[in-house]
């Protein structure tokens, strides 16, 4: 534990002495989109693995996102707008899910501000906009592992006036059963056209497995 | 000058801040007012309304005031070099028979550390104050989002 530690408060220590932003993650090169769905990737990418902490306690890795659909979104607690607006729609689309698709999807919010949010937070924040949303976080190093691979993006920073920046990409990344990154669904949210895609994702799937 | 021609020399300028203030609220019309509950642990919320200007006047919204917060502020949410950004803006300039809608993803109040914490069914109470001493109240009903709401912005996004 202690070397990411020291790492982390190392990133810190040099985020607050520049007050300049770290810019995170690589964007490759859009994969294309495939013929049928815009939001689909034309091979979707295998994630290796990753660790970050979840809210619940348990790592959050390559094991846990294997069997299920995900959907995953980056962001931030103290995130007044995007942030809380795409979690309440994700949450209004979750409850339009029938019981067997609810089963076997789940949602995670990954915050990607470390200095201020931990994975205890992130269960309280989390559950407000559904019971069954997942929380993680993770060092900074940590986090551009995964965010690198979802052709994602984040940067922390300080202000002048010492607030906390944190910018990062809105877009919903969706992760198939086989931990491949699979679709991105682009901002902005709204709950009815997250569940029309992501249920047209799922039919372009012959033989997903439904536990 | 006793007391009485003190407060007298007062008047014409009592007047005129009433007459601002009346004008201001037959120029300008603010609907769709709320802001949108805290989720746990966030010490700020965003606000949103949408402000019209009927009249033929140019009006500059330049300050933000609420007695339940210290600070309140107008940012807009960016998208660039691929990320979500949040950008300070200090005035909003509101032309004759302009509009300009504060909305989720867009241009919010942020409202910043609440006195005390405000939940689903609290009032906010604010002052929008525009250049030429002009200045209007209005309160914003929390709610927690529904996303019915949001639908009809859709059009308004781009």
């Amino acid at each position: 534990m202690s070397k990411p530690i020291k790492l982390f408060l190392g990133s810190l220590s040099v985020l607050l002495l520049l007050g300049a932003a770290l810019y995170l993650g690589e964007p490759e090169a859009d994969a294309q989109a495939s013929d049928n769905n815009p939001a689909k990737l034309a091979t979707p990418k295998p994630l290796s693995e990753f660790q970050l902490m979840a809210s619940d306690g348990r790592p959050l890795n390559r094991d846990r996102l294997k069997g299920k659909w995900t959907l995953l979104f980056f962001g931030y607690t103290h995130c007044p707008d995007v942030c809380p607006t795409t979690l309440s729609e994700l949450a209004t689309m979750a409850g339009q899910l029938t019981p067997e698709i609810h089963k076997d999807t789940q949602f995670i919010f990954v915050s990607v501000d470390p200095r201020r949010d931990t994975p205890q937070s992130l269960a309280e924040y989390v559950q407000y906009f559904d019971p069954r949303f997942i929380g993680a976080t993770g060092s900074i190093e940590e986090l551009a592992v995964l965010v690198r691979q979802l052709d994602s993006k984040f940067s922390l920073g300080t202000s002048p006036l010492g607030e906390a920046i944190v910018n990062h990409s809105s877009a919903v990344m969706v992760i198939d059963p086989q931990v491949r990154y699979y679709a991105r669904l682009s901002a902005p949210h709204y709950a009815e056209d997250l569940l029309q895609q992501y249920l047209a994702l799922r039919q372009h799937t012959p033989g997903t497995p439904i536990p | 000058m006793n007391l009485y021609q003190r407060l007298a020399t007062l008047i014409p300028f009592l007047l005129l801040a009433c007459a601002n203030l009346a004008q201001a609220t037959e120029d300008l019309e603010i609907h769709d007012a709320w802001a949108r509950e805290a989720p746990p642990g966030a010490a700020v919320m965003a606000g949103y309304l949408t402000l019209h200007n009927h009249s033929s006047e140019t009006y500059t919204l330049t300050n933000l005031q609420s007695p339940q917060f210290e600070k309140v502020e107008i940012h807009r949410t960016e998208e660039r070099d691929g990320m979500t950004q949040m950008i300070k803006v200090s005035q909003v300039i509101l032309g004759p028979k302009d509009s300009v809608r504060f909305q989720p993803g867009g241009m919010h109040l942020m409202l910043m550390k609440p006195k005390k914490p405000l939940k689903a069914g609290a009032k906010i109470s604010l002052t929008l104050s525009f250049s030429g001493e002009t200045s209007m109240q209005v309160t914003l009903p929390v709610k927690k989002a529904e996303a019915s709401i949001h639908h009809d912005m859709q059009t308004h996004m781009h």
